[in-house]
Formats: C-alpha cells, sequence, structure tokens
C-alpha cells in the first residue's frame, strides 16, 4: 500500500469517524430538548388536571399525562431512527377500531404504553445528564485545543480552564495536547455512551412486553390471520347471498314477466294464425327453459331454504336433491350463527357432490347434530372408499372453511367402503 | 271475481292486474308488502288473495306467512301462493295449515294463461291446486321405508294430478284412462295410505298431505 492510498484511508476513518462522533452527539444531545418539552408539558396538564379534578375537567388531562409516554415513544423512535438508521417498530398492535373509545382501551391495556411512559420519566433524568456530559467535555476539549488562540484575547495571557491552566506558550501547548487527549477520550466515551443510550431506548421502546415475549407476538399476528380469514368468509358468504338476491329481484322477474306478456300474446293472436302462435309458444317455452335452469343456478348459489328455514330444513333439502336415497337426521332445536350454517351447508354440498360423483354408493346418510360446544356433521355412504383427503381440492376446500372456526374434518374410507366424513365445527352459544 | 294481489315486482304486479282484469276478474287492490296486504284483505274483503312468498319488509317468507294468517283470520278466502321457489316445504306448510281453497304454482305457471285463470277459479271454489313440479319434487322425496313406497307407479302418476286439483273426469282425460279405472286407482290410494271414507270428503287432499307429513 503507498503512501497516498494510506493517507486516503485515513482520510476516510477520520470522516467516519467524526461523523460517527457528530451522530452521537447529535442524538445525545436533542434527547435534551425533547425531555424537556415532554416534562413542562406534563408538569402543565398535571396542575391544570389536578386544579379542576373537581369539576370532573381533569380527569382527561391526567388521563393524558398517563398516555403522554405514547408521543414521547413515537418521537424517540424517529430519533433512534436517525441515529441507527434502520427501521424502528412500533411496539403497538395496530389499531383495531377506529373509535377514538377503542383507540384509548386498547392503548390502556398495552404494556407497551406503560414501558413507554416509564421511559419518558427516565429519560427526562438521563437526558439531563446526557446534555452535561455532552456539552462540557465537547466545551472542555475544544476549549482546551484553543488555548494558545485564547492566550492572545486575554489581557494578561494567562488562561484557566477547570484543572488546566497556561501562563506561557509552552503551556498552552501542554493544554493543546490535553485537549488533542481529551477529545479522543470524548470521542471514545461520547460514541459508545450513545449507542448504550440507543440500545437501552430501542429495548424499551420497540420490543413487545409480556411474559411470553416473542410468542404472544406471534400469537398476536396469528389471531390477526384468523379473524382477517373469517372476514374474507363472511364476505364471500355475503356476496354469494347478494347475488342470489339480484339474480331473484332482476333476472327471474324479468323473465317471468316476458313469460306471461308471451302469454297475453298468445291469446291476442287469432285463431288461424298457427305459424305465429306456434313461434310464440317457442319463445315462451325456451324462457321458461332458462328461468328453469336460471332457478337452478340461483339455488345453487345460495338456496334461499338455508336463509329462511335454515340449515335442517336445507339440509333435508340436499338429501331429497341427491340421486341417490339419502336418508337424514338433522333436527336442530335453534338455529346456530348464519356463518356456521352455511360452511355447514356448504361443507354438506360438497360432500353429497363426492357421495355421487366418485362413491358409486347406493345409499348415504347426512346427520346433523348439536353437542356441548358445537355442531357435527356425518356424511355416510356404502360406496367403494377410497376417498383420499389430500388428492382433491374439494376435501382440502371444505376443511378450510370448517378451520376458520377452529373446527375439524375427519375422513374414513377404507378401500372398498364405507365412506364417514365427520365434521365438528365449534359454535358459540 | 275480487282479487287482491301482493307482488313486491311491479312488473309482475302489473302484469297479474292486467291479465286478471282482461279475463273479467275485479283487482280490488295490488299491493307490494306483507302488512299492506293484510289490511287490503281486511278493507276489501276479497274472494281470493294472490300472494308472493318473499315479500318486503324481511324478504323472506312474509307473503307466505301473511297468507296463513289471513286463512285463519277469514276461512271464505282463497290463497294463491305464487313463488319462485321449488321449495316443497313451503307448499307442504301451506297445505298442513289449510287444506282447500288454497294453491302453490310456480311463478312461470301464469304464462299459461288459461291454465292459470283456471287455477284461480278453483282456488277460490274451495279447491286445492299444487303446482305440477312442486307435486313431482315431493313424490321424489326418498324417505325410507313408507307407505307411499308401496303406490305403484301408476297410483303416484293419479296421486300427483289429484294434488294439483284435478278432477277425475280430468285425470281420466290426462292419463288416457276410463274414469272408472281412475277411482279405482284413487281407492287403492286411500286404502294404501290409510285414509277410511269418513264423513268429511277431504280425503283428496289427506292424500296429498299424506306425502308431505311423513
Amino acid at each position: 500500500m503507498d503512501v497516498r492510498q494510506q493517507y486516503e484511508a485515513a482520510c476516510g476513518r477520520l470522516r467516519s469517524g467524526s461523523a460517527r462522533l457528530a451522530r452521537s452527539v447529535l442524538y445525545l444531545a436533542c434527547g435534551f430538548p425533547v425531555g424537556l418539552v415532554w416534562l413542562v408539558c406534563c408538569v402543565v396538564l398535571l396542575g391544570l388536571g389536578l386544579a379542576t379534578a373537581l369539576f370532573l375537567v381533569g380527569i382527561p388531562l391526567i388521563a393524558a399525562v398517563l398516555l403522554s409516554g405514547i408521543p414521547l415513544g413515537v418521537v424517540e423512535r424517529a430519533r433512534l431512527r436517525m441515529f441507527t438508521g434502520t427501521a424502528v417498530p412500533s411496539p403497538h398492535a395496530p389499531a383495531s377500531g377506529r373509535s377514538p373509545r377503542a383507540w384509548l382501551r386498547q392503548r390502556a391495556t398495552e404494556p407497551a404504553t406503560w414501558w413507554e411512559l416509564a421511559y419518558a420519566v427516565a429519560h427526562c433524568a438521563l437526558s439531563y445528564c446526557d446534555f452535561v456530559l455532552v456539552t462540557g467535555s465537547l466545551t472542555l476539549s475544544l476549549a482546551l485545543l484553543a488555548a494558545p488562540l485564547l492566550r492572545r484575547f486575554t489581557p494578561d495571557g494567562q488562561v484557566h480552564m477547570a484543572v488546566f491552566q497556561a501562563y506561557s506558550d509552552t503551556q498552552a501547548l501542554v493544554l493543546v495536547l490535553c485537549g488533542t487527549v481529551l477529545l479522543a477520550l470524548t470521542y471514545l466515551t461520547l460514541t459508545r455512551y450513545a449507542a448504550a443510550r440507543a440500545r437501552l431506548a430501542t429495548c424499551v421502546l420497540t420490543k413487545r412486553h409480556s411474559a411470553a415475549g416473542v410468542d404472544q407476538d406471534q400469537d398476536e399476528r396469528i389471531g390477526h390471520l384468523v379473524r382477517s380469514r373469517a372476514r374474507i368468509l363472511d364476505a364471500y358468504d355475503a356476496e354469494r347471498r347478494r347475488i342470489e338476491r339480484d339474480l331473484h329481484d332482476g333476472a327471474q322477474q324479468r323473465l317471468t314477466g316476458l313469460i306471461m306478456t308471451l302469454g297475453l300474446a298468445r291469446l291476442e293472436l287469432a285463431e288461424g294464425d298457427s305459424a305465429a302462435r306456434e313461434l310464440v309458444d317457442k319463445a315462451a317455452e325456451e324462457a321458461r327453459t332458462t328461468l328453469r335452469e336460471l332457478r337452478e343456478l340461483v339455488h345453487g348459489i345460495y338456496p334461499a331454504t338455508l336463509t329462511d328455514r335454515g340449515l335442517s330444513a336445507a339440509l333435508v333439502e340436499l338429501a331429497e336433491d341427491a340421486v341417490l336415497p339419502v336418508e337424514t337426521d338433522v333436527a336442530l332445536a335453534e338455529r346456530p350463527p348464519e356463518a356456521v350454517e352455511a360452511a355447514t351447508y356448504f361443507v354438506a354440498c360438497e360432500a353429497m357432490a363426492n357421495v355421487t360423483k366418485h362413491s358409486a354408493a347406493t345409499e348415504g346418510r347426512l346427520s346433523l347434530r348439536r353437542t356441548g360446544t358445537g355442531l357435527v356433521l356425518e356424511v355416510r355412504d356404502n360406496g367403494v372408499g377410497g376417498a383420499d383427503a389430500e388428492s382433491g381440492t374439494g376435501l382440502l376446500g371444505l376443511a378450510d372453511r370448517v378451520a376458520v372456526f377452529g373446527g375439524t374434518v375427519h375422513l374414513s374410507s377404507p378401500a372398498g367402503g364405507p365412506t364417514l366424513l365427520h365434521v365438528e365445527i365449534p359454535c358459540g352459544s | 271475481m275480487r282479487i287482491v294481489i301482493a307482488e313486491d315486482s311491479s312488473l309482475l304486479r302489473e302484469g297479474l292486474v292486467q291479465i286478471l282484469s282482461k279475463f273479467g276478474h275485479h283487482v280490488v287492490a295490488a299491493v307490494d308488502n306483507a302488512p299492506s296486504l293484510i289490511a287490503a284483505v281486511r278493507e276489501h274483503r276479497p274472494d281470493l288473495a294472490l300472494v308472493d312468498v318473499r315479500l318486503p319488509p324481511g324478504f323472506k317468507d312474509e307473503g307466505l306467512r301473511a297468507a296463513i294468517a289471513l286463512r285463519a283470520e277469514s276461512p271464505g278466502l282463497g290463497v294463491l301462493v305464487l313463488s319462485q321457489y321449488l321449495d316443497a316445504d313451503y307448499a307442504a306448510e301451506l297445505l298442513e295449515t289449510h287444506s282447500s281453497g288454497v294453491g302453490y304454482l310456480l311463478k312461470d305457471r301464469v304464462g299459461d294463461i288459461p291454465e292459470f285463470l283456471g287455477s284461480v277459479q278453483r282456488v277460490a271454489d274451495g279447491e286445492t291446486v299444487m303446482d305440477t313440479e312442486i307435486v313431482r319434487r315431493l313424490l321424489g322425496r326418498r324417505r325410507g321405508r313408507s307407505s307411499v313406497q308401496s303406490l305403484t307407479r301408476r297410483e303416484k302418476e293419479v296421486l300427483a294430478l289429484m294434488a294439483e286439483g284435478r278432477s277425475n273426469a280430468s285425470i281420466a282425460r290426462s292419463l288416457s284412462v276410463s274414469q272408472a279405472a281412475v277411482s279405482k286407482h284413487i281407492g287403492n290410494i286411500f286404502d294404501k295410505l290409510g285414509l277410511p271414507e269418513s264423513g268429511t270428503d277431504h280425503r283428496r287432499v289427506l292424500a296429498v298431505l299424506a306425502y308431505l307429513r311423513q
């Protein structure tokens, strides 16, 4: 390595070193005004709050003081991000409700809120020390370095700084030497101290605080996923109902209207006009076929029976529509929640479709009963067996649907039969 | 005949009014929801109420409920329920509460106007009219070992036509057999379903009900 390269490397080190020092100094020094502003705000709010507490006006003010760690946490995390240059995650869960009341309740129950308050109090004291340390050490080292210069401006040519004095140029040079050493020490101390302070802040302000720690974090995320999956399914069922309603109120009514009009047209036609009558008859027949097909389609999308008369009736209807004889035992004393009804019904549909398509069964049985915790649906057939839950998407999709409610699907289908599908769906109340 | 119509689709409501008026009936009220239907029947005392199953406000089976309630109130009222659904349970419920002067037709039947007007007249006259599709569905119900299983194919056909409210002569014409043969089949049906002759002559309806109640 030649001299030039060494020089450039040294310059680079110095640049990055001074940048690091500047960043540390800035980080430590800025903390003080932040803490000060927080303290002043809290004192004012607390004072006002206590003064007006009797008139109940003060209660929210005092509550605001208790939650004041949250904005400080935001500012502190922003400062941390600037210091470390990396993203600093918030320890708070995303707000689950839009209303301020829901937000308050959520925040008040989070440990992170209280850790932030504790941090704020500690920060007030620590940031004061930081400030004194930073400004003191920097001022002293810079002043020492400037000692020869300062000697020029003092009338008697004497410089007194803390324990250091300079009465001559030699002594002033010694002070410059001391200043250099002190600056080096300041550099080492401040950069390490700032890093330690940042680590402490990161620890307190970004981690999810709980006994379970990371586990809870994961649990919460899984909870979010489960809830979002349930919402998607709800939206899907609602959409099915909407399409069913739209078709019923729109296309079906119009077709019926058309059939009526064609009926009237037929009567209007003169007896002799058999060609026109034939055409009208043909049109009416086609409209009727279309209406019939549409009726089947609408029924498949979301059977009105399920909405109007509930799961038991819909399952009986399903069994009656099957191409093979299906015995039913589906009496429920009361209707389960709508979402559970829909899930159970569509699971039964899929199962019956499988029985019809693949089992070669000659008879089936559909049973539904209420247990202490939920519903148990069983679909049996006397077919050839060998159904595999892994092979088709049908059975998998059906298990997914049930899993949203924390339910389970068990399939027993030995080669040669019989096949039994056992589905348990928990449902509240 | 004085008729009240309850149908929420204005298109169909006006179509029905047009058809019935054209053929000499007097539509005294045409409403679009169940509460108005009840009010209209109480006010106008019609001979027949023509009711859609699904009506506002709930768009479930308000129409059917209202029809059943109205019949309980005024037994002389004929009730013809029109439905977009092939729901045998609705029909069964209607028949179980009132076994005469009621009818259940799929809406597209209105397209065959002479047939539809005939159904209206029969219901007003106290007969029972069931949609062929619905009856086929009821007969198609497979519910294990029951007395219905013991009926022959021809007997089931006869029962299906009976359920539509046809007379013996009409059934004989449809099946191309003599009226005597129809009477014999009906007798067999009554025997197999365990319906002995009694003072009340609604055995025909009871035979259909035997299917529904299984």
